[in-house]
């Protein structure tokens, strides 16, 4: 673990964009968790504050009720990647799961199994989320991270499916086959190690897609939420008529361009993490 | 053997891979002639250079590698000054390559005709009419043990790994190029289908008349195809001789020496097969001096200081070795050198 | 070839089959059940007999609200076969199928055309940055791409509205068409379409090319390292040839098998876009509907997309094998897009969250 550790670091430092990718994640993390401690968004609104340009006191301006915009985002930021964050969790776990028990009872509950990850494979997933959490309707993060993880754990289940499949039938299974190891020491050390890098990959990629269709039900107004976020935000920008007016570019601006840059963060690290756990790349690309 | 034209020279060759932290040289200053009636064996353990060395002679080193510096002659002609076009006609129209990757140097969405007819289209000079170089091909076919016809309709991945490998066969002949170079033509094969190759490559050389070079590591496809052979030791030419010196004369590079005696049954029935001590060193940790002094039962003070060069005529027995190429007039009778101030021990 | 035909038919069959089982109980089962909603609602209006407001109910969502599940379901099946998804809610008498009706030809154009720019932008420049990867404007492509693949849809849209639309007046951003010209086939109203369709596709094409570009960069690149291509090299091909059939026509594979899943992708996108540009396509209505809490509307636009995605997989399906004919081969793998797509996934994972959302 030591090893890939001073790997990842290697390739972080021969890779800039990567670097500012990891960087990046890292800058968002830190306020998420320590956000709403160090900003406060005021519950009474000031109209004489509204729409005020950059300044000292607001670096990013005020919104129309006179909130600091800069505020806003801080503490935005924590429901977002705890959504974002469980939502990737709970795909992970699914689709591990699902692939290796898929992988490894074979035969017609494997065929089944398939099926059905096939059907969620092919359901648009957007729409499907969207139509389920219209449906559910609740405001728990937890049940909004299951609805978001719907339909990616299916890519994930598959792709471990095959491999642990391509697994089973290569020589050191069949060695601890002979040497009748127990299963868990199997699925433990040998499986997991070998599936572990797409799953790390798949990981960063299963936080960005539920990021983006987390704002983006809350910027169409469909989760209910208490509290600010960055959908929320563009939402009200948008509802207040913010797109029609120049003085509010801060305001409509700002979320959008947390989402794009922690989007961009994840799509640059995760080709770290890539190259990372595909040396063979390494000379090509 | 050594008569007829010399077909294929290759002079000084040297092949780099430029890697991001260093250069290897996977080829180093190697230097052979093969002529018109050789089957010629490059012999060596894995990773010693053989796949690249055969690549270098067409100039399809993968990246990163580069050839260094070093000729090629192709009848005389140096493909390393001829134009990018000037190698695109040689290719294959003179000199033909069957990959170590056989099993997968077929484009997989394309049938197998179709990639006949590409390369027809290719080199209009050699069949001006298509259909006669498609018939041709079938001949081949046929000539490899495969129905003909039947084979052009299908897909690489429609046939097995033997059958790929003597398509591939095949296929390498069909524009009549006056070497065929193959890489390791039997290492994948079960034993039927070594023996098929085997046979198959005797009958295209007899009646096509090509000149066949092949790389191996299997000493017993050697001694039933090869007139000469070449032994290879990370980079480096280290023997280059007749078979029959190779197989029974005495005067063997220790290397040379080792491989025979680390397969059973070739040299002396019955006397138990020794596998070689050690490992071939890293490309980028060369010992100094001779690349195979820590390995070697005859090496000496000058070995692990001086590097030995390839010394004495390659049709009689060329050897890159200094206890060897000291006790050159005595030992030519064949006397087995015993190790005497040897700094490894037996 | 026939039964490769038949099997992925059949899949594709399975798949519509279950969407529309799993709406009807979606509907039916949820905890606060929009169909005993609006049996309460209608209830507390009062001024209804109970089979009055059951004959009501049957109207809406075609369905008998307290007959037996079973029952229910099978005539659900019934009626979504025949194209009967009940009426909406929102907008009084219209039938869902009428809004699908006409919303659909906007969809399928909007869509159509984004994924034609996006595709056709994506392959030039992913083989762009094959072709040139060592040097610098690789390097600048790839930044320029990634950053695209990280814009999401709704954000494209909404800057497009703001900076072009809003404040520039360069192109309209609200509706398929003028509402000054007369709709039929003519000039004004052809290029009235065009005009308004400039922005969405736009957005829709800002946020899906990279993705297309670092798929087609990776697929490319691992095809020029194949062994068949140097093989190729080998036997003295041209260039052309060799670049045309043996790279171009293997990279493509994994982007075709692609095409068809990224219309899912391209759908999720719609759904902001469209929203946002009002464009009355199936997105605009399923998002109207989801905020008026339509669901007959909302349910019958899910039906109707994705069986437009699983159609569409089979299309790509059915024309998979002219350029891969390994598949449709007797013993061959007859795997369809979405088995390859994940297996190809596995080697190569480029994140591009445009259409992997
Ligand atoms: N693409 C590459 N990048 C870096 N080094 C390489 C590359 N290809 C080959 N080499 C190095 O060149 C050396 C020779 O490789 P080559 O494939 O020619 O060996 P070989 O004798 O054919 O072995 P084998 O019997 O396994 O085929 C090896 O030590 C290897 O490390
Ligand atoms: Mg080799």
């Amino acid at each position: 673990m030591t090893g890939l550790g001073r790997d990842l670091l290697r390739i972080l430092r021969g890779d800039a964009l990567a670097m500012a990718g990891a960087i990046i994640i890292a800058v968002y993390c830190v306020v998420a968790v320590i956000g709403p401690y160090v900003a406060k968004v005021g519950l009474v609104s000031d109209p004489g504050r509204a729409y005020e340009g950059p300044s000292w006191r607001f670096p990013l301006g005020t919104d129309a009720f006179g909130h600091s915009i800069l505020s806003e985002l801080v503490v935005g930021t924590r429901p977002i990647m705890e959504i974002g964050v469980t939502a990737a969790i709970m795909t992970v776990f699914v689709g591990v799961t699902v692939g290796l028990a898929s992988g490894y009872v074979s035969g017609l509950a494997d065929a089944v199994i398939m099926r059905v990850v096939d059907v969620f494979l092919t359901i648009p997933g957007l729409p499907l989320v969207l139509v389920i959490a219209a449906l559910i309707h609740s405001s728990s993060p937890l049940v909004l991270a299951a609805i978001l993880s719907i339909q990616s754990w299916a890519g994930l289940a598959r792709a471990v499916r095959s491999m642990a499949l391509s697994l089973r039938s290569s020589d050191f299974i069949e060695a601890a086959r002979g040497q009748s190891v127990p299963l868990r020491h199997m699925i433990g050390r040998q499986l997991l190690p070998n599936v572990g890098p797409y799953v790390a990959i798949h990981f960063l990629l299963a936080v960005t897609g539920a990021i983006y269709a987390e704002v983006g039900l809350f910027l169409l107004g469909i989760a209910p939420v208490s509290g600010t976020n960055w959908g929320t935000m563009i939402n009200i920008a948008n509802s207040q008529g913010a797109l029609y007016s120049a003085r509010s570019a801060m305001y409509l601006l700002s979320p959008m361009a947390s989402i794009v840059l922690l989007q961009f963060g994840f799509v640059m690290f995760s080709r770290a993490m890539d190259e990372l756990f595909n040396p063979r790349m390494r000379v090509l690309a | 053997m050594g008569s007829g034209d010399a077909v294929l020279e290759v002079r000084n060759l040297s092949v780099d891979f430029a890697l991001p932290t260093t250069r290897l040289r996977a080829v180093d200053n190697v230097s052979f002639t093969v002529y018109a009636d050789d089957v010629y064996a490059l012999v060596g353990e894995s990773g010693c250079g053989k796949s690249t060395l055969a690549a270098a002679l067409l100039d399809l080193v993968p990246e990163p590698g580069v050839i260094a510096s070093g000729d090629v002659l192709l009848r005389g002609t140096n493909v390393r000054s001829m134009t990018a076009d000037q190698v695109r006609r040689a290719r294959m129209a003179q000199i033909a390559m069957v990959f170590q990757a056989a099993m997968s140097s077929f484009n997989p969405v394309v049938t197998i005709g179709s990639q006949v007819e590409h390369v027809l289209e290719a080199h209009p000079e050699v069949w001006p009419d298509r259909r006669e170089g498609l018939e041709y091909f079938d001949h081949l076919l046929e000539m490899v043990r495969l129905p003909g016809s039947r084979m052009r309709g299908r897909f690489e991945s429609q046939l097995s790994g033997g059958m790929k490998q003597r398509v591939a066969i095949a296929f390498a002949c069909v524009l009549k190029p006056s070497i065929l170079v193959l890489d390791e033509p039997t290492t994948a094969l079960d034993v039927v289908n070594q023996r098929l190759v085997i046979d198959v490559l005797k009958d295209l050389r007899e009646k096509l008349g090509v000149t066949v070079v092949f790389v191996t590591h299997d000493l017993s496809v050697v001694a039933e195809l090869a007139t000469m052979v070449a032994v290879m030791y990370a980079g480096r030419m280290v023997q280059i001789a007749p078979i029959d010196t190779i197989f029974y004369d005495r005067r063997r590079h220790p290397y040379v020496q080792a491989l025979l005696s680390s397969i059973p049954n070739v040299l002396q029935p019955g006397r138990a097969a020794r596998s070689i001590p050690g490992q071939v060193p890293r490309l980028d940790q060369l010992p100094p001096g001779c690349r195979f002094a820590p390995r070697c039962p005859l090496a000496e003070q000058v070995c692990l200081r001086d590097d030995p060069e390839l010394i004495g005529d390659s049709h009689h027995n060329a050897v890159a070795c200094h206890p060897l190429n000291r006790h050159n007039s005595a030992a030519d009778g064949g006397q087995e050198l015993v190790p005497g101030r040897a700094v490894n021990g037996a | 070839m026939l039964s490769y035909i038949l099997r992925r038919s059949l899949i594709s069959f399975f798949v519509i089959f279950v969407v529309i089982s799993g709406s009807f109980f979606l509907v039916r089962m949820m905890p606060g059940n929009p169909m005993q909603v609006l049996y309460q609602q209608l209830v507390q209006q009062g001024g209804l007999t109970p089979q009055e407001i059951d004959a009501e109910i049957k109207v809406y969502y075609g369905l008998q609200p307290h007959g037996p599940l079973l029952s229910q379901y099978f005539q659900y099946l019934a009626d979504v076969a025949q194209g009967n998804f009940g009426r909406s809610i929102a907008v009084s008498s219209a039938t869902v199928a009428h809004i699908i009706k006409q919303a659909l030809p906007w969809t399928v154009f909007l869509s159509a055309a984004s994924l034609l720019v996006t595709f056709v932008l994506g392959i030039l420049i992913g083989t762009i940055m094959a072709a040139f990867r060592k040097g610098a404007m690789a390097k600048v492509l790839t930044l320029v791409t990634s950053f695209f693949s990280a814009v999401p849809a709704y954000v494209s849209a909404l800057i497009l509205i703001w900076q072009v639309a809003a404040i520039h007046h360069f192109f309209p951003a609200q509706g398929a068409y003028s509402p000054s010209v007369p709709v039929g086939f003519n000039l004004a109203f052809i290029g009235s379409v065009l005009d308004h369709a400039v922005l969405p596709v736009t957005a829709a094409v800002i946020t899906g090319f990279g993705g297309w570009a670092l798929m087609m960069k990776g697929s490319t690149t691992s095809t020029m390292g194949a062994d068949y291509i140097r093989a190729s090299k080998s036997w003295g091909l041209t260039q052309r040839r060799i670049t045309q059939t043996y790279i171009g026509r293997n990279s493509m594979l994994p982007i075709v098998t692609n095409l068809a899943l990224a219309l899912g992708g391209l759908f999720g996108g719609a759904l902001f876009i469209e929203t946002f540009f009002t464009y009355p396509g199936v997105a605009y209505y399923m998002v109207q509907a989801i905020d008026n809490r339509d669901y007959p509307v909302m349910m019958g636009c899910f039906i109707v997309v994705t069986t437009a995605t699983v159609l569409a997989n089979f299309l790509v399906d059915l024309f998979y094998p002219l350029i891969d004919p390994r598949i449709a081969r007797p013993g061959g793998a007859a795997r369809g897009a979405a088995e390859r797509r994940k297996s190809e996934a596995a080697e190569q994972a480029t994140a591009q969250p445009g259409v992997a959302a």
